[in-house]
């Protein structure tokens, strides 16, 4: 009996532990199963999960492609939500946790359709959203840009999750978000032409048509000739009519100090009347022969025929029956006005008498001549055009006549009494005196004495004391203000980049577009601006978009005939620029081209119509300015520290003519993303 | 007193409950072998079908679009619009695995646009070679990955 029990347990043994190994064979191979199985779901969300990031990437260069291209629409919505910066898209004052609840939808329709026609693709939803997540209207120094110009960080957000219906099959899911900068820069700003500007702002010089930042140094050293040219001729026009959009007119004068205009033939208008005045006054004949002290050398060598012995000095001579009268002329001066006859041939000389504070002589005969090159048009609208102390220049000229031709002169052996007086008089000597035109000059300003002149120091110690008429003396009036006078005329103010108080030196006011932190591209080479495409010259295209600077100089058109056709709204900004073929406005779009300098020259080798503005303004040195090699045509405005006018070619009406697009009553922005990602984050969800 | 033994039908009875317990276990165990070899397989082609979309999104579309209207060629380990096998390089910064070789890849680029916006699709299909083990383990015997590469205003 216990042997057969002992038998039954063995067999019992045996049965347990097959079914044991049984068992945990069976648990390897469910182990393997699973772990097998779990691999397979991983290689498919793989494939999930890598398409959602395939579509995210796709997505999120639509979402860039799209706000790039509508940042270029100023009239465009989005455009307008980056300048205005509305609560619907503005982040940048809120947490930052609750970001996500803000932004404008942006449509990534080429990713959809393309994600429709993946057969995993199709399984997804995409999205994505636009937000501005920081923004600083200040810059280092904490000084505030104009207006709405500012630095911001824009936040791109793409999410890619799968349709409702696949949500069970698929649970892969990718969220990208990348970070780009951008800016927003004022390209030109309103102006009121009737008020001055409250604070710097980066276009100020295009408020004129002709602004000279150091035109009172330029003006003083050339004794004025940089605004009076000579042989050339710059006329200073406003295509509309309507004087709310007039470019001004700036010469550049210091507080308290004035430059003028030469008043020429054609301007005579411009002088105060009367334009010529007599004053007839009565001296007695003493005075005449100490004035005319010629022709009382003259009456005494003629009394020494009959007086022989006898010393013979103003008392001895009494004179009747004669008349003198002063003549105030107010004249132009330009040498091409007074070069015409005989008669105008003396006044250059007393113009000349005037400039060099004598009577001219021999040697002088290679003065620099004297023009009236700047005319600025409408003549009648110089009140709204003209900023700061202008003044006009003009000659006026007083002039002593004395009438001798029945005059009697005695002559006697004692100052006392004329009992024993004879009568000495000539008729020929009287003509000859009679017929003079005696020049007034005053003493203080002109050295030694005029040939057949007047005795000037008696004039003014005398004449002039009796009179007090400051007309008496001759002189190159320029005293009046342009047309305008009495009223004085404003001085314009301007800013320091980093300081928001006013000054009115122009000399001291900062250089244009200052605030590099607005600049949309830096230090580029002439390369890059073709592959960029912002200069194409094989193309002739020029295509501007912000403030663009570039590290070379730049050399524009030179290719062949043809102008180059701006685009866009931007300023370009070189060491040097140079112009070789016209420029011209592409048509039906709001085009505004600056082409601007840090203070080397812009060289103009073209007649051709420029339709820019040309600025040239050092940081440093105050020597810019445009040289123009051939007639200047310039449809926009001309920004120079120097005029510089003796560079331009001679002989040549050179014109700017101001493109009334720089005259807005509303701020012209433009907005610039960069390319470049700051931030970016890929979220992938696979559970 | 005589041992019992087995009867031949509780033999018979024991060893088919064994063969069908083995039997079942041997399928599990090849399905388990299948889905892993075909999961690994299957990742590694996607992963050769997501190589040559990362390096053509770094060259750019311009650069796309010439590959694509054919005025330059694509780089040698990338030839387009036709199946070719993996090229092994051992001197190559971009190293595969061994079993790599027996895939083929073809990479098809393609002009697409919306409106303005111009895009390359890259669609990049990557197979078993025929003949090779992989045929054996692969379900799907192709899978394919495409993308948009956009072209970037300047």
């Amino acid at each position: 009996m216990t042997a057969l029990r002992e038998a039954n347990n063995r067999s019992g043994i045996a049965m347990f532990s097959a079914i044991f190994v049984l068992l945990i064979i069976g648990l390897l191979a469910m182990q393997l199963h699973f772990y097998s199985r779990h691999t397979r779901l991983s290689a498919f969300r793989f494939q999930t999960s890598e398409v959602a990031r395939q579509l995210a990437a796709a997505a999120i260069e639509e979402a860039l492609a799209y706000v790039l291209a509508e940042s270029e629409k100023p009239d465009g919505t989005f455009f307008r939500y980056l300048v205005e910066r509305p609560a619907a898209i503005d982040c940048s004052n809120i947490d930052l946790s609750e970001k996500n609840q803000r932004g404008i939808e942006v449509p990534v329709e080429l990713t959809i359709k393309q994600a429709k026609s993946m057969e995993i693709g199709s399984r997804f939803s995409i999205s994505a959203t636009a937000r501005i997540v920081d923004f600083r209207n200040t810059d280092m120094a904490g000084t505030s840009y104009y207006g709405k110009e500012g630095v911001g960080t824009i936040e791109l957000r793409v999410m890619v999750e799968p349709e409702e219906e696949y949500r069970h099959s698929v649970s892969s899911a990718c969220t990208m978000t990348r970070h780009h900068d951008y800016k927003v820069v004022t390209i030109v700003a309103r102006r009121d032409n009737s008020t001055q500007r409250s604070e710097y702002a980066g276009s100020y010089v295009l408020d004129y048509a002709l602004f000279l930042r150091n035109g009172q140094e330029e003006f003083t050293n050339s004794a004025g000739a940089s605004l009076n040219p000579a042989k050339q001729r710059l006329v200073i026009s406003q295509s509309d009519t309507d004087p709310t959009t007039f470019g001004k007119v700036f010469f550049g004068n210091k507080p308290g100090q004035h430059v003028y205009l030469n008043i020429d033939k054609k301007r005579m208008h411009f002088i105060p009347q009367p334009q010529q005045k007599e004053f007839s006054y009565d001296p007695a004949d003493q005075q005449i022969f100490r004035l005319l002290p010629d022709f009382f050398a003259a009456i005494k060598k003629l009394a020494r025929q009959v007086l022989h012995d006898i010393e013979l000095s103003y008392g001895n001579f009494v004179m009747t029956n004669f008349s003198a009268d002063f003549l105030f002329e107010k004249l132009p001066l330009c040498d091409d006005d007074l070069a015409e006859t005989e008669a105008s041939a003396s006044i250059i000389k007393i113009r000349n008498a005037l400039r060099l504070g004598r009577w001219p002589a021999n040697s002088d005969q290679s003065l620099p001549a004297v023009g009236a090159g700047i005319v600025i048009e409408p003549e009648e609208s110089l009140r709204q055009i003209l900023e700061g102390n202008v003044r006009q220049r003009f000659m006026q000229i007083a002039s002593l006549f004395i009438e001798l031709n029945d005059a009697r002169i005695f002559a006697g052996p004692s100052e006392d009494t004329d009992l024993d007086s004879r009568r000495i008089d000539d008729n020929q000597l009287l003509r000859d005196f009679s017929t003079r035109k005696y020049t007034c000059f005053d003493p203080e300003r002109f050295n030694g004495r005029q040939p057949d002149g007047l005795d000037i120091d008696y004039l003014k110690s005398q004449i002039y004391r009796d009179t007090r008429d400051p007309d008496l003396f001759s002189k190159i009036d320029s005293n009046n203000a342009y047309l305008l006078q009495p009223s004085p005329l404003p001085q314009p103010v301007f800013y320091l980049r980093r300081w928001a108080g006013v000054i009115e030196d122009p000399s001291l006011a900062a250089v244009p577009f200052a605030h590099i932190n607005l600049w949309s591209r830096q230090n580029l080479s002439r390369r890059q601006l073709e592959s960029f495409g912002i200069y194409l010259p094989r193309q002739k295209k020029l295509k501007l978009r912000g403030i663009i600077q570039c590290k070379e100089p730049v050399v524009l058109g030179g290719n062949g005939d043809g102008d180059i056709e701006v685009e866009g709204c931007g300023i370009l900004i070189a060491p040097g620029i140079r112009i070789e073929t016209g420029i011209k406005k592409a048509p039906g779009k709001e085009v505004v081209c600056v082409l601007a300098t840090r203070g080397q020259p812009i060289t103009v080798n073209t007649d051709h119509r420029i339709e820019a503005s040309l600025i040239s303004m050092g940081i440093l040195d105050r020597n810019g300015h445009i040289q123009a090699n051939r007639r200047l045509d310039l449809y926009g405005s001309l920004a120079v520290d120097r005029l510089a006018i003796d560079r331009w070619s001679v002989g040549e009406e050179h014109r700017i003519t101001y493109d009334p697009a720089l005259k807005r009553q509303n701020d012209l922005y433009q907005v610039n993303i960069a390319r470049w990602i700051t931030f970016e984050r890929v979220v992938e969800k696979d559970e | 007193m005589s041992k019992r033994g087995f009867t031949l039908i509780e033999i018979v009875f024991a060893m088919a409950i064994l063969a069908v317990a083995a039997l079942s276990m041997f399928m599990l165990n090849r399905s388990s072998n299948q889905q892993a070899m075909d999961s690994y397989y299957e990742f590694l082609a996607f992963s050769l079908a997501r190589e040559p979309i990362e390096v053509f999104r770094g060259f750019g579309y311009d650069s796309l679009r010439m590959i694509a209207d054919g005025n330059i060629s694509p780089p040698a380990e990338y030839p387009t619009n036709s199946m070719h096998d993996i090229e092994f390089n051992r001197f190559s910064e971009i190293q595969y695995p061994a079993e790599a070789s027996m895939f083929k890849r073809m990479i098809e680029l393609k002009s697409v646009s919306h409106g303005s916006l111009r895009a390359i699709s890259i669609k990049v299909t990557v197979a078993a070679r025929s003949m090779s083990r992989i045929e054996v383990w692969m379900r799907n015997r192709t899978v394919s990955l495409e993308s948009l590469i956009l072209e970037r205003p300047r």
